[in-house]
């Protein structure tokens, strides 16, 4: 019961102060930490706010890149001219995460780190081939963000670690990105499932592609083998309804509370072929 | 803010196009409660504080049938902050609560059965609310386990353990029969026979359950919110031990009850922790416990027959529902006894037979819910009757018309209607003015959607059935001739004290905004009874009537020797009291209040009414349940998403007769309401219970419907006066919830092809049916 807090004000003030405990939970935006201290699922010793260091919460245009702090918001993420301009599919994930209230609230970089394998704005993340920039105790590291969920809950982040922002690739002409999701009802909804799809046209051709779901796995998940059928294939309805059987038939889901393994299964299809179509079309609008 | 609202009063009223003889009745009045809710004045239970109060908070049980054989409170004793623990021993009186019957103890005692999950072994008081919280965690307790029983089926087994000392594991069996119906079915030509199962509903209230106790060494006063303070008062000085005049209950500002806040909640523990302590007590439920403990709407499992000739007449009816009610009473025999009576809808059927278990299990317990049995009937009923109608080739809504009561009909229970039926009219409004709203054919929006338009209807029984439920009145009129009236009708946000407010100024013939109301409060006003079975317009309005029009014989006493004219000869016109034969002359309701203490009378009025029933005889059911009905019929028109199985309900257009509409811009937003709560229903809403525990207490599990879920509203107020009603004046709290699921389901079955009779109608469930139909893209 009680924990220790701090609200380091820079950067350097937090590295210098970092706990490497066990029990050192960073403080983001609280809509997962705070509900989880308070259902006691989990008791910190020391909580670390990040929310007084200014840096983390800028998004920064970094020419092929986007650089997107720890603590940006999802309302920050749907607004931003920048993320509209260059990856409006960001932009629809993050403004589909809960409500207004916690949109307000909520931050990208606490998305990822709760590794909730329905978090909305992961797969928009991963398939924008997002990178994750990690700082420590033991220095800093940049790990791919496919590669950093492990599990509901659980990242690859090591004791002392905290993320600092997430790198992103800019949507190019001639490249086109989707964000589909089934909620079980139109606002403030927790995906029963959802998907992203980025991919790059040549002609009438898939040049390349990447797609990630959520909620269909312990994480949220690329499928690169997939992504490699598709590589290539002349655009058409049917093969987007072909990625669609493939995605589905790559998915293991499962049933929990709010939906079935079935509904998972039988609904992947159709958001990644409606990902897929969305995704081609404004590649197209772009050329 | 006054201006604006009497603009808005004028524009609903002739949007409605509703009579308009009288001076306040039937305006949209501003209510008499939203000025200090949107200001943030209202004062809800957890908004009291007092400097010394102390808090609690309750240890529950883990089990789920288990015999409580010791309670260990002493580290929680030993805890910094804590006052005391209270456990049964504290309990003076009968340590059993319920609004029915008395089976729900305060405290369990130890050598007694813990009934459910969450049973409450002790409470901790202490200084703050985080301490109680704490030291709640710290109390044990040893028990015996018994094997849970966590299905009708297992209840009613014949080698069933039983959970009460009784015979049987249900609270009440209730049948009516009426007619032959064996035999009339051996005439019917068509017969659709189909099995329903509705699930767990959630009253959802904004505000979950607080109050705040204060002993002053003599009289007990509780703040709490509540549906009915009277019998909260009563049941609390049976287990407090103390008269009820000592206790007085005073309802705090109630956000939302829809029959959850009839059963006691919080009431008993800070009454106790009150007492014991002599200090203030206050306790507060957050929503995770409110959603786990307060009561549920009852799931029902429904096998209803209906029978036909080859013209659509309905001739026979037959149903056989089990509710499980959960571990205590509650009001699940009431709500399942209201069941039976109203299982066949609102026509006129010869033969009808209708039985109904409460059945008891170790699950959390049911009770009270807008629509009290009658949704989940209407779901499968009004599924049933549009299946008929495609059967015998007729248009869904003529087929309800060609079977609907007229005046003179007879009820299952053998009542003969007298007046106030209001049926044809709502399935008139809706076959003429459902299509300016909603096209009888039209595309959907996407060539993987389909649309459909559904209907149904539904009857409404306005009052307790078939037992007295009466309501009392305080009319005075104070001396500048500003009027308080005092009702034990508890106003939980549906309107009762503007409602009443409009019928006394009608009575009296003075301006609304000079009545003023003080109600539910148990040491100021009358017994009003139960804020439930949209009952207070009716009831509570008619005691207003009466006792307005006694003061108004004083006041007219008065007026006849101001005027030197016979009280016979004074009429009341523009707040004004004149003399019919010298209408020049006139005087205000303040000349007459003063008048009255020259003449040494006190210009007071009171009264009370009963709706005019029988209690039902056991065995078939027979005898008169309610004074009056409402009606209503509702359109819906949906699309579904035939590869995700989303339902995406656009508009609904609903027809209800209210009687006479006291109040339009207020009905209007209980349909609209309703209407929401219906849809919830419908699509979305399920509480789930795992091993006797509701895994679904949180809004982030158990879905609402949302803004952007609800869809375009048509509101269509029917006037078919009843001749009980305060002015002709009926209900339609619950009235509004009743037909939308089942409207619902029947425009899934008009796109799809596909009926559905488990609720509620999510994409998984319609999406798994429309694979198994062979329809799903």
């Amino acid at each position: 019961m009680g924990f220790h807090y701090n609200a380091p004000a820079s950067m350097s003030e937090l590295l210098s102060g970092i706990k490497n405990a066990d029990n050192c939970y960073f403080l983001a935006g609280g809509t997962d930490l705070v509900v989880k201290i308070k259902e006691g699922l989990i008791a910190p010793e020391f909580v670390v706010d990040l929310g007084k260091i200014k840096e983390l919460r800028e998004i920064a245009d970094a020419g092929l890149v986007i650089i997107i702090g720890a603590t940006v918001t999802h309302s920050q993420l749907q607004k931003s001219p920048l993320i509209k301009k260059y990856a409006a599919v960001l932009a629809s994930a993050a403004g589909q995460v809960g409500s207004p209230q916690i949109r307000n609230v909520g931050t990208v970089g606490g998305n990822i780190c709760n590794a909730s394998p329905v978090a909305d704005t992961s797969p928009a993340l991963l398939v924008l081939d997002g990178v994750v920039e990690v700082k420590g105790v033991n220095g800093n590291r940049n790990i791919p963000l496919k590669d950093f969920f492990v599990r509901p809950a659980v990242t690859v982040l090591e004791k002392g670690e905290f993320v600092t922002s997430i790198y992103i690739k800019k949507v190019q002409p001639g490249e086109g990105a989707s964000f589909q999701k089934i909620g079980k009802r139109k606002a403030l909804a927790i995906s029963v499932t959802n998907a992203a799809v980025w991919l790059k046209k040549d002609g009438d051709k898939i040049a390349d592609i990447r797609i990630a779901l959520g909620a269909v796995a312990a994480k949220t998940i690329r499928i690169p083998a997939v992504e490699d059928q598709l590589k290539g294939l002349v655009f058409d309805q049917s093969v987007a309804s072909k990625a669609g059987e493939l995605a589905k038939a790559s998915v293991k889901p499962i049933t929990d509370l709010r939906s079935t393994a079935d509904y998972r299964a039988d609904v992947v299809d159709v958001i990644v072929e409606q990902a897929m179509c969305e995704a081609w079309a404004q590649a197209k609008g772009g050329n | 803010m006054g201006t604006i609202m009497v603009e808005d009063k004028i524009a609903v009223t002739e949007k409605y196009k509703l009579g308009n003889k009288y001076h306040v009745l039937g305006k949209s009045v501003p209510k008499k409660d939203v000025l200090n809710k949107v200001l943030g004045k209202s004062k809800f239970g957890a908004d009291y504080y007092a400097d010394n109060m102390v808090h609690c908070k309750l240890t529950r049980s883990k089990h789920s049938y288990a015999i409580l054989r010791s309670i260990d409170a002493s580290k929680a004793l030993a805890y910094p902050g804590v006052v005391t623990v209270l456990t049964y021993e504290n309990v003076p009186g009968l340590n059993r609560q319920g609004e029915l019957i008395k089976d729900e103890p305060v405290l369990v005692r130890i050598g007694e059965k813990i009934r459910k999950k969450g049973d409450p072994i002790a409470c901790v008081v202490a200084e703050t609310a985080k301490i109680a919280e704490e030291a709640a965690k710290l109390i044990t307790y040893e028990a015996d386990e018994l094997q849970p029983i966590l299905t009708v089926e297992d209840a009613l087994a014949p080698d069933a353990d039983m959970i009460y000392d009784n015979d049987h594991n249900y609270f009440i069996k209730r049948v009516v029969v009426h007619g032959d119906v064996d035999e009339a079915f051996k005439k019917c030509d068509i017969i659709v026979e189909n099995d329903y199962k509705t699930q767990i509903q959630e009253h959802a209230y904004i505000e979950p359950e607080g109050g705040f106790a204060v002993y002053d060494g003599e009289v007990l006063t509780i703040y709490a919110c509540s549906q009915n303070v009277h019998l909260d008062a009563l049941d609390l000085a049976e287990n407090l031990e103390i008269p009820m005049n000592k206790l007085r209950v005073v309802q705090s500002t109630t956000g939302g009850g829809f029959g959850g806040k009839l059963d006691l909640t919080v009431q008993p523990y800070i009454a106790l922790a009150a007492m014991k302590t002599g200090r203030p007590a206050k306790m507060v439920f957050d929503r995770k416990e409110s959603m786990k403990y307060s009561v549920k709407r009852h799931p029902f499992d429904i096998h209803v027959k209906t029978g036909a000739d080859k013209t659509g007449k309905i001739i026979a009816f037959d149903c056989l529902v089990y509710g499980d009610s959960g571990a205590y009473a509650s009001l699940g025999p009431a709500t399942l006894t209201r069941t039976a009576t109203q299982s066949a809808g609102p026509y006129e059927i010869d033969n009808v037979r209708a039985i109904t278990y409460a059945v008891t299990t170790n699950n959390p317990q049911a009770g009270a819910m807008r629509g009290f049995g009658v949704p989940q009937m209407a779901f499968a009923v009004e599924q049933n009757l549009t299946e008929l109608a495609e059967k015998v080739g007729i248009d869904p809504i003529q087929l309800r018309k060609n079977n609907a009561y007229q005046v003179g009909s007879v009820t299952p229970t053998g009542q003969v209607l007298q007046s106030g039926v209001g049926i044809t009219k709502t399935l008139e409004a809706i076959e003429k003015e459902g299509p300016k709203y909603i096209a009888p054919k039209k595309e959907a929006s996407k060539p993987y959607k389909k649309r459909g338009v559904g209907v149904a209807s539904m009857w409404y029984g306005i009052g307790n059935t078939g037992f007295p439920n009466p309501s009392g009145a305080f009319v005075e009129v104070l001396m500048d001739g500003t009027v308080h009236v005092k009702i034990g009708a508890a106003d939980i946000g549906q309107g009762s004290d503007t409602t009443m407010c409009q019928i006394v100024a009608e009575v009296l013939g003075v301006p609304y905004q000079d009545v003023r109301i003080t109600s539910a409060d148990t040491g100021l006003t009358p017994d009003g009874g139960a804020s439930s079975a949209s009952r207070q317009t009716y009831v509570s309005g008619n005691a207003c009537r009466l006792a307005a029009e006694s003061v108004k014989q004083s006041i007219i006493r008065a007026a006849s020797v101001l005027l030197d004219a016979d009280p016979d000869d004074v009429g009341t016109e523009n707040y004004c009291y004149f003399a019919k034969s010298n209408p020049e002359k006139k005087v205000t309701i303040k000349d007459c209040a003063c008048k009255c203490h020259h003449m040494g009378i006190v210009p007071l009025g009171h009264g009370y009414y009963n709706p005019p029933t029988t209690l039902l005889n056991m065995k078939d059911g027979q005898g008169i349940p309610y004074g009056c009905y409402a009606y209503a019929t509702q359109m819906a028109e949906i699309e579904v998403d035939m590869r995700t199985g989303h339902i995406d309900v656009l508009q609904i257009v609903a027809a209800h007769d209210v009687g006479t509409a006291v109040n339009p811009i207020n009905i209007e937003a209980q349909i609209q309401g309703g209407c929401t709560m219906g849809l919830g229903l419908g699509l979305m809403e399920e509480i789930v219970i795992e091993n006797g525990e509701v895994v679904t207490p949180s809004f982030a599990s158990y879905m609402i419907p949302t803004a952007l879920d609800v869809p375009i509203y048509h509101s269509i107020i029917i006037e078919e006066p009843d001749i009980n009603g305060p002015f002709g004046a009926k209900g339609v709290g619950e009235p509004s919830l009743i037909p939308t699921a089942a409207a619902i389901a029947n425009a899934l079955y008009d796109a799809t092809g596909v009926r559905i009779k488990r609720l509620p109608l999510t994409p998984e469930n319609v999406l798994a049916e429309l694979k198994k139909a062979g329809k799903a893209l």
